[in-house]
């Protein structure tokens, strides 16, 4: 036996080891996961897992937590306003976002606006990156962000409050109670958030005005095993919101918008053998009202509602193989200000597979085809691959066609609705490596897609703004992640980092996508000593263009802004945390759109309390 | 067969070469001088649109002009909407409730309009004030007053203040000053039907007219004011109105393939317009309009149209985010100048 080999099969048993002890803690604490197929049908592509404590060290919003730990790029209208994503160089409504395994991306846009999701409800958040159409329907192009509640039985009877101040006149409170023991388990949450969100631009003797904003949000989980083979699920989310919209100009007029959305979904999970079902029913409503001049009282507004029904049976043939058939039928039924009462149906069926052939080697594939009326939908495919030859390395690759469905705007927008629209499309390939060592990890992922019948907004024939199919972008890019652990003595170190390369090119005009930084890098260093701990978080953003014929002189420069994070840990049966965020440590002037100035050097203390 | 071949390989290389040269116009240095030639008016971002000058012997352009003779203050303002201009005055109108007053020759600063306006839009000044087209609230934000509560501002020009409000009671869009009165058209976004005339003395509307479409664009010629009006959807229509008695002479509808025509303009008895890239032209003293086009520009949006001197001014926006031109051409549809602007060109403006 050679070293190396030696060296191989050791690293074979610690992995053993590894597995024997989750499977200790996973018989004393039962953990129901609704999302099933971020676990089972994700092992192709890259899911990184942000937890409740990755989740209290960051900002309140989705957009802060996700802008300082992953490779995704945000595009926000200023501190708590408008914020959407670009992921691996595509358009805001190309990333997928799911709640609970329920996609809640705008009906109206498209899109999610990441600054009305306060991420403190959540037991964790999980960027996907790629395709995933096939799973999670339309919009998973970029990629998708999995919000997740998990429902624990156990027996146990814990509450947390958390109250936090900071600059502007920024206040959060949260409160959240777990209730459960081995067959009925129930967590809520409420939280609320609010700020005066006059910042000072720096470098200049102007000040964020009429960027006031908050918001309130409520979570429930509940779980009921019903017995052996049934159990109950559900879920709610309840969110209201106010933002002014901070003034470009300090002459122009002032505007709000206020947000009002409700999430409902309930689950039925039987298992028996080797067969699972599973039926959702979900109901959600989406409502804004914008007043486009606050002096008057004048609004428009949209209202629309998400009916949901999507059935899963799987079969395990054996250990090394699961079957899923799903059938799934949506309907959007809404109105607005610019459009008459609209109502759409979409029905789906989809096929998953996958099957472990060889310790060392897996696939997993899947079909999807959706059937409407409103637009036309390609045929969906997944197909993927994973290989580890070594302990320490694995291999995998990942090819699909995945799609972005045309919004309500797109197609019921009053005389500017265009019927005819497709879907938007692209076609994807990625080729992923992973190292795991025992103090640090690697991955780098390469990815290629092209997309199709991009929609765009442009004057037709008529003169009057319409969409239409008409661009393709191709896509080439690198995403890179590492972790590294490790431990001296009551010393704990943490680094963590993300680098992501990305050229998303018109395909006529070979130019840029505007907002798609060529490079973003993220780290993160986190080091504790018995009941201290600090983090410091490192962003830096690579120059923009701003204008589709990359104008050299129309970017937004590229930026560095840091965070540092201080807490003080105590107590065991009771918990107390109390810590100080400083927010752009070094003051620097950034923006991540086009004269849209973030603060400089900001506070923020909090206090939490667990018992 | 052979020198036909070759005699048009060299006619198209050189007028390949000719559009060339004309593209690259050389930016001009010496700052201060804009007294001869013509502004750009660029609607740019919703912070900040931009004023480019073309020197009127196209020897050279300059892009963001107020910027370069104002390099300390703050902008115009965005989604710049036009100029007007007084004496050796020019104001600047920007969707941020802002006119930036200049001096027209030099560009520097002199003042700003900066209270008492809502989504104003075009200007002219009369009797010593200015007169300054409001939208206020636009109908897709409030459909029950979005399209009557439009007003005229009155101007101070001493104090820059805004001294009084009309009432338009409807839209209010473009205006004039035509033999002493304001002409204010009432339409916008292929809505209003009407137009008003004021008397700047009174400040009081006397007379409203009708049209059957939405009036887009006008120009008084001969003693005739020629208002275009057009939808989305119905026939355009081409007015004239008898500027003696301030009533419709006659009105010519348009062929049903010339759906929302625009940006009337009217030269050498000669009437322009154009529907969607192309540009129509037709006799003043027609009785009917012909929908064979005079030619398709080049642009890839035509966003503002303007015909002086025999000389036909395209600006083009474009795809609205990337840096826009003006395509100059002659009567007869050919190209003569290609000059690079800023964002989202909606306007010429002759200094």
């Amino acid at each position: 036996m050679t070293a190396k080999s030696r060296f191989l099969f050791l690293m074979l048993l610690l992995c053993q080891f590894a597995l024997a002890q989750q499977d200790f803690i996973v018989q004393l604490r039962e953990v129901s996961v609704t999302d099933r197929y971020l676990k089972d049908f994700s092992r192709t592509q890259e899911v990184t897992v942000l937890n409740d404590s990755v989740i209290q060290k960051n900002g309140a919003s989705l957009t802060s937590l996700l802008q300082f730990n992953s490779g995704i790029y945000f595009k926000e209208n200023g501190l708590g306003m408008v914020s959407s994503a670009a992921f691996r160089g595509t358009t805001a409504q190309q990333t997928a976002v799911l709640w609970n395994g329920i996609y809640i991306n705008s009906v109206f846009t498209g899109q999610t606006d990441f600054n009305t999701i306060p991420t403190a409800g959540f037991d964790n958040i999980s960027i996907r990156s790629g395709g995933g159409s096939t799973i999670y329907g339309s919009g998973a192009i970029g990629g998708s962000i999995h919000l997740n509640n998990k429902i624990v039985f156990e027996n146990r009877f814990t509450n947390e409050a958390t109250l936090a101040y900071g600059s502007f006149n920024t206040f959060g409170a949260f409160f959240k109670q777990d209730f459960a023991n081995d067959r009925f388990a129930l967590q809520w949450s409420v939280s609320r958030n609010s700020s005066s969100n006059d910042y000072e631009y720096l470098g200049t003797d102007r000040r964020n005005e009429n960027g006031q904003f908050y918001n309130t949000t409520l979570n429930a989980a509940l779980g009921y095993k019903i017995n052996k083979y049934h159990m109950i699920k559900y879920f709610s989310q309840w969110y209201q919101g106010q933002r002014h919209f901070s003034l470009y100009v300090s002459t122009e007029n002032k505007t709000k918008y206020q947000d009002f959305n409700v999430r409902n979904l309930l689950q039925w999970d039987w298992t028996k053998n080797r067969w699972t079902s599973n039926l959702k029913l979900a109901w959600l409503n989406e409502q804004y009202k914008y007043f486009s001049n606050i002096d008057n009282n004048h609004y428009t507004f949209g209202d629309v509602s998400t009916l949901l029904a999507k059935y899963a049976l799987s079969y395990q043939p054996n250990n090394k193989m699961t079957f899923h058939v799903i059938g799934e039928v949506n309907q959007n039924q809404g109105k607005a200000s610019s459009m008459m009462n609209s109502k759409r149906t979409i029905s789906s069926a989809s096929l998953l597979l996958n099957h472990q052939l060889h310790k060392t080697l897996g696939y997993e594939f899947g079909l999807r085809k959706e059937s409407t009326s409103s637009y036309q939908s390609p045929l969906l495919f997944w197909l993927g691959s994973h290989y580890e030859p070594f302990s320490f390395y694995q291999i995998k690759a990942n090819i699909s066609r995945n799609f972005r469905m045309p919004t309500f705007n797109d197609l019921y927008w009053e005389d500017s609705g265009n019927p005819d629209l497709k879907a938007e499309q692209s076609l994807q390939f990625e080729l992923g490596n992973v190292f795991t060592f025992k103090k640090w990890s690697f991955s780098g992922t390469f990815f290629h897609s092209k997309i199709d019948d991009m929609i765009r907004w442009l004057p037709n024939s008529g003169g009057l703004f319409s969409p239409e199919n008409t661009a393709k972008v191709s896509i080439r890019g690198f995403e890179s992640a590492m972790n590294w652990n490790y431990l001296v003595g009551r010393s704990k170190f943490k680094l963590s980092g993300t680098y992501t390369y990305t050229q998303s090119e018109d395909w006529t005009t070979g130019h840029q996508l505007i907002y798609v930084p060529f490079h973003k890098m993220t780290a993160a260093l986190a080091y504790s000593f018995g009941k201290f701990a600090a983090d410091y978080q490192y962003l830096y953003n690579g120059k923009i263009f701003t204008q589709s014929d990359n104008d050299p002189t129309q970017t937004v420069p590229w930026f560095v802004v840091s965070n540092l994070g201080l807490a003080y840990h105590s107590g065991i049966k009771s918990q107390y945390h109390l810590g100080l965020k400083i927010l752009n440590l070094w003051n620097e002037k950034y923006q991540t759109i086009e004269n849209r100035p973030m603060p400089g050097r900001n506070f923020n203390v909090y206090l939490t309390f667990k018992f | 067969m052979k020198s036909l071949q070759l005699f048009f390989a060299s006619l198209i290389s050189a007028l390949f070469l000719i559009s060339c040269e004309k593209e690259e116009l050389p930016q001009f240095d010496n700052t201060g001088d804009y007294s001869d030639g013509f502004f750009v008016v660029n609607e740019g971002t919703q912070t900040t649109g931009s004023i480019s000058y073309v020197k009127s012997d196209f020897s050279s352009v300059k892009n963001d002009i107020f910027t370069t003779e104002n390099a300390s203050a703050s902008g115009i303002g965005g989604y710049v909407q036009s100029v007007f201009f007084h004496d050796e005055k020019a104001f600047i109108i920007s969707g941020s409730n802002l006119v930036t007053v200049v001096n027209r020759n030099t560009f520097k600063l002199i003042g700003r309009i900066n209270t008492g306006l809502v989504n104003p839009r075009y200007g002219v000044v009369a009797n010593g004030k200015a007169y300054i087209t409001n939208s206020n609230t636009f109908s897709f934000d409030n459909a029950a007053t979005g399209n009557t509560d439009d007003f005229l501002a009155v101007v101070n020009l001493e104090t820059l203040q805004v001294e009084s409000t009309i009432n338009m009671n409807s839209i209010a869009d473009k205006i004039l000053l035509i033999n002493g009165k304001l002409y204010v058209s009432g339409g916008l976004y292929g809505e209003g039907n009407s137009l008003n005339i004021i008397n700047p003395q009174t400040n009081t509307i006397e007379t409203t007219l009708t049209f059957g479409n939405s009036p887009n664009s006008m120009e008084a010629y001969n003693g005739k004011l020629y208002v275009l009006s057009s939808n989305y959807t119905a026939e355009s229509q081409l007015t004239k109105i008898d500027l003696s008695t301030d009533t419709i002479e006659n009105t010519i509808t348009l062929p049903a393939t010339l759906g929302n025509a625009q940006n009337l303009n009217v030269e050498n008895n000669q009437i322009y317009f154009t529907v969607g890239k192309k540009v129509f032209a037709s006799s003043i003293a027609s009785s009917t309009i012909s929908d064979v086009p005079v030619f398709e520009s080049g642009a890839q949006n035509l966003y503002g149209f303007v015909v002086k001197n025999s000389a036909i001014y395209i600006t083009d926006s474009k795809d609205y985010i990337s840096n826009g031109q003006v395509l100059v051409y002659s009567t007869s549809g050919v190209l003569a100048y290609q000059i690079g602007v800023g964002l989202i060109p909606n306007g010429v403006y002759f200094n």
